[in-house]
């Protein structure tokens, strides 16, 4: 009896340390995505910034810090993001995208931004797309999101 | 008991129901929002109905519920990214299960923004009137610590100092003097006549986002004094929590330090609806003596400046802002600064307080084609001044009158007014406006006997009309009718004027805009305007010549100015790949008729000050050629040049001194003195990556003629200057500690060639307006900025 209240108890240490909330986000790789989305599939969150989009700013120091968005990000999607400038090929759903207007324009946006957010020319930022377990899109936005709307949007997809 | 028990009951329920039936039964409306393309969910989408302007928003999954009282409805859905849509219900497809609603994606413009042309906001490409714009960066490249430097970056744009005791300065738009300008902030007139003298400088950087320079009377919207161009100083609302304090110090030609002390934050809620941003700054400047006979020709300077924006946007359709200003600012300019200013030869000395306050309510429709603009702003100045001194004499009648030269100015400007604009189609909308200016300034100086008491009122409405009636062409025309009261007494010692008129005018302009395909336009453009007799800021500033003062006053029968201006302008804009080009070559034609001229009468009043007068003088022609060519082919370097090439004339030569007595000649000139006939600027900048920024930055003025008044009658020679070359240097360094924390370094040197007056007038006696071209020697510079920015 005493050997199972030990162990109950220190199990109840080990889940009520998980059950604390992380500091910052966990953004994984799109490498490793694919692997980790077999083994343990969960919907998406992919986010799309720039080094000039001031609102991304302001999501990234506001609503990416609230605990509870924190959490969701971390424990119920698998997060992700990039720049829409990247020069970097990335890999996603087995299909590679690269950034094309590399030196063709000021702001070159990178293809996989074209395919999530459906545009082609002017694509405004902060870009959130939410995909399903199955890589299927099932939310898009374009605006700045305070903190309790980011909530909402977690909570409901 | 239980029959009328069960009655009883039976009663009640009976008043119950019945209330039911009496309560309107009311509809629900459930609808879900999706792309069009793709069928995926939209969140937070805005529904408003437009009978009762009641708004909802859907949730986070596309879904929302609300109940209506009637049909037919017409609702309007909007969400940002896509095109908005008018909902229509009625009888017909009014259901009770969910209504899907599709939504087409938007296609957004990134282009800079300009409000300033049309008075409304539009994109800089498309504007049919031209607009310089000099942003916050360009401003930080050339090492500009106020607005007056800053200016000098801009084709058609001269900055200029002119006077050694006081540093005032004034801003000329193709080649026209300082008060045919217009100054605003944020659309507004703040700068009245006595701000006008020294508000330039006052102007922090750090608070301006934009400048944007309309030049060549295209502007009637804002009032009829910008004859020649108006500057519209734009700060815009802060996003992120922000903080930054810096502090610079220089040193003019190794003698004389120059520090600086600049401090912003903003705050700004997390659901971006309200936010305030705080900034001040605190400048000293010790004095510069060029040519070592003891008296200035760069003032001492002290000034400290403090202010908030605040904002409210209690919904998507309306902003309430707040803004308030307060500035302190000390001059002092002459010989031995030490001393108290009587005890002096010469001693100008200014101690100015200014309050600034302003409001303003922007509101929108919710069809997004109607706006309302309404704002009020008021700026009080105090102003304490010294001007005078011993004059190099030593006699008890000096001392008397030296101890006798202080002062004190009052002036009060109010600024109210109310916009409207509507756009009927995406080609044509209409702007209507009405404002009430009231500017009551009272200048005393009771050892001289010189008293300004003036007030000024206008009640102004202005109305434009934007059309684009053919593929190609937009036009422009508009309107403003004043209506102008001036009340005024000018006075010095037994001198005495007053001015007592009302006056209306209607001030049209018309501007027209072809584009010969999307990368070229041309844009002509014509507009009359008017300056009502009255004091205008160089009177309000005493010069001191030959150990005497020197002051103006206005003619008797001084009759209004009017002008017309005509622009015509080619401008290409080109990308290629990363390179982008911006060709500009623009025309322009000013016609003066009855323009306020200064000239001195020889007139000398018993303490011995000279008298100049405002007169009308013959018209006058100012007309060239502005080219700008700017050039980045690839966003770590950046190009930007502009060049004036300008004639101006009098139709008759001009009397600028007309002896007492017939010992001395007249003085007369054909053209503008202090107006070079070649004037231009060049910057150069290498951002090799985020961190670093290298620029070079240069002015170049032309030879002009300038005024120099050699005796105590007020004689004027005139000399012609020799061309300037004012080059500056900077580098600034960024080194992030972490993503909250940033420091800046940046250094240089301003006027390397120290391309500066050489035959500055010497001594007590000396006429202290004889200065003229780059405001400052060599001067080196070092300064670091820290914070989160």
């Amino acid at each position: 009896m005493k050997k199972i209240i030990t162990y109950c108890f220190i199990l109840f240490c080990v889940f009520s340390f998980k059950a604390q909330s992380d500091k910052s986000i966990h953004w994984q790789s799109f490498n490793k995505l694919a692997s980790i989305q077999k083994h343990n599939p969960r919907p998406i969150f992919i986010y799309i910034y720039a080094d000039w989009c001031v609102y991304c700013k302001k999501m990234e120091r506001v609503s990416f810090k609230n605990k509870v968005n924190i959490d969701l990000l971390n424990n119920k999607y698998y997060s992700l993001k990039f720049n829409l400038e990247t020069e970097d090929t990335i890999i996603f759903n087995g299909i590679t995208y690269k950034n094309q207007e590399f030196t063709k324009h000021r702001q070159p946006k990178h293809n996989l931004a074209k395919f999530l957010s459906g545009k082609q020319n002017q694509i405004s930022l902060p870009t959130i797309v939410i995909l399903d377990k199955n890589y299927n899109a099932t939310r898009r936005l374009h605006t700045y999101l305070s903190p309790k709307q980011l909530n909402l949007l977690l909570e409901a997809s | 008991m239980k029959h009328s028990f069960i009655v009883v009951l039976t009663f009640w329920c009976g008043i119950i129901f019945s209330q039911n039936d009496d309560k309107y039964e009311e509809l629900t409306v459930k609808l879900q929002f999706k792309e069009s393309t793709d069928n995926i969910v939209i969140p937070f989408v805005n529904a408003t109905l437009l009978e009762n302007q009641k708004s909802f928003v859907s949730n986070a999954e596309g879904f929302l519920e609300f109940e209506i009282e009637t049909l037919p409805q017409d609702i309007k859905i909007s969400v940002y990214g896509y095109q908005t849509k008018i909902l229509k219900l009625d009888q017909n497809n009014f259901t009770d299960d969910i209504i899907e609603v599709k939504l087409d994606k938007d296609i957004l413009g990134l282009e800079e923004v300009v409000i300033t042309g049309t008075r409304n906001e539009l994109s800089k490409r498309s504007s049919p009137v031209l607009v310089n714009t000099i942003n916050s960066r360009a401003l930080e490249s050339t090492q500009s610590n106020t607005l007056a430097e800053g200016l000098n970056f801009s084709p058609g744009v001269r900055v200029e100092t002119n006077c050694q005791n006081c540093g005032f300065t004034q801003v000329r738009l193709n080649g026209l003097q300082g008060s045919y300008t217009q100054i605003l902030v944020n659309s507004r007139p703040i700068f009245t006549s006595l701000l006008g003298v020294y508000g330039l400088e006052q102007i922090p950087v750090n608070s301006i986002q934009n400048i944007e320079i309309v030049r060549g009377g295209g502007s009637a919207l804002y009032g009829s004094n910008a004859i020649a161009g108006t500057v519209n100083v734009i700060t815009k609302d802060p996003v992120l929590n922000t903080w930054d304090i810096s502090s610079t110090v220089g040193i003019i030609d190794s003698e004389a330090l120059n520090t600086r002390l600049d401090f912003n934050s903003s705050v700004v809620s997390d659901d971006l609806k309200s936010g305030v941003r705080f900034y001040g700054n605190y400048r000293k400047r010790e004095s510069y003596d060029a040519n070592n006979d003891g008296f200035t020709e760069l003032v001492e300077l002290e000034s400290n400046s403090i202010g908030a924006n605040a904002y409210l946007k209690p919904n998507d359709l309306s902003r309430l802002s707040v803004n308030l200003n307060s500035i302190h600012e000390y001059r002092r300019g002459g010989d031995r600064l030490e001393l108290a200013p009587q005890f002096t030869d010469i001693t100008e000395e200014l101690d100015h307080s200014t309050f600034i306050g302003g409001i303003n309510y922007d509101l929108n429709s919710i069809d997004q084609t109607k706006t309302l603009d309404a704002y009020a702003s008021v700026s009080r100045t105090n102003r304490d001044s010294y001007y005078g001194g011993l004059g190099g004499k030593r006699t008890p009648q000096d001392s008397i009158s030296a101890n006798n030269a202080f002062g004190n100015t009052k002036d009060l400007a109010l600024n109210i007014g109310l916009k409207l604009t509507k756009s009927f189609s995406q080609d044509a909308d209409l702007t209507l406006g009405a404002e009430y200016n009231l500017n009551d300034t009272r200048d005393d100086i009771e050892g001289y006997n010189r008293i300004i008491d003036q007030q000024v009122s206008n009640i102004a409405i202005y109305t434009q009309y934007k059309l684009r009636f053919a593929e190609k062409f937009t036009s422009l025309i508009g309107a403003r009718f004043d209506y102008i009261d001036v009340n005024g007494l000018y006075q010095v010692e037994e001198v005495s004027r007053t001015a007592d008129l009302d006056q209306t005018a209607i001030s049209p302009r018309l501007s027209l805009a072809y584009d010969l395909n999307d990368n070229q336009k041309i844009r002509a453009g014509y507009a009359r305007g008017f300056r009502a007799p009255q004091a205008f800021n160089e009177d309000l500033h005493i010069s001191s010549v030959g150990g005497e003062q020197l002051f103006v006053i206005l003619s008797e029968d001084l009759e209004t100015e009017y002008s017309d201006a005509l622009t015509l302008s080619y401008n290409l804009n080109l990308n290629k790949n990363l390179a982008q080009y911006d060709v500009l070559v623009e025309g322009f034609y000013t016609s003066l008729q009855d323009p306020f001229i200064q000239v001195s009468t020889g007139a000398v009043l018993p303490n011995c000050s000279i008298l100049e007068e405002v007169r009308n003088g013959s018209g006058a022609e100012v007309f060239g050629v502005n080219l700008e060519f700017n050039y980045s082919p690839d966003p770590k370097f950046l190009f930007q040049s502009g060049l004036t090439f300008q004639q101006t004339a009098y139709n008759e030569p001009q009397v600028l001194f007309e002896p007492d007595n017939s010992d001395l000649d007249k003085v007369v000139v054909n053209s503008f003195v202090r107006n070079p006939d070649v004037y231009g600027f060049f910057n150069f900048s290498f951002m090799p990556n985020k961190h670093w920024q290298i620029d070079a930055s240069t002015t170049y003025t032309g030879s002009m003629i300038v005024p120099r008044v050699i005796n105590e009658d007020g004689f004027i020679e005139l000399n012609q200057s020799q061309d300037f070359v004012d080059l500056n240097l900077r580098a600034s360094v960024d080194f992030e500690v972490n993503e909250s924390f940033k420091i800046n370094l940046f250094g240089g040197v301003k006027n390397l060639f120290n391309s500066y007056q050489d035959d500055f007038d010497v001594g007590p006696t000396r006429d202290s307006d004889y200065i003229y071209g780059p405001a400052m020697p060599r001067r080196l510079f070092l300064g670091v900025k820290f914070g989160q920015f």
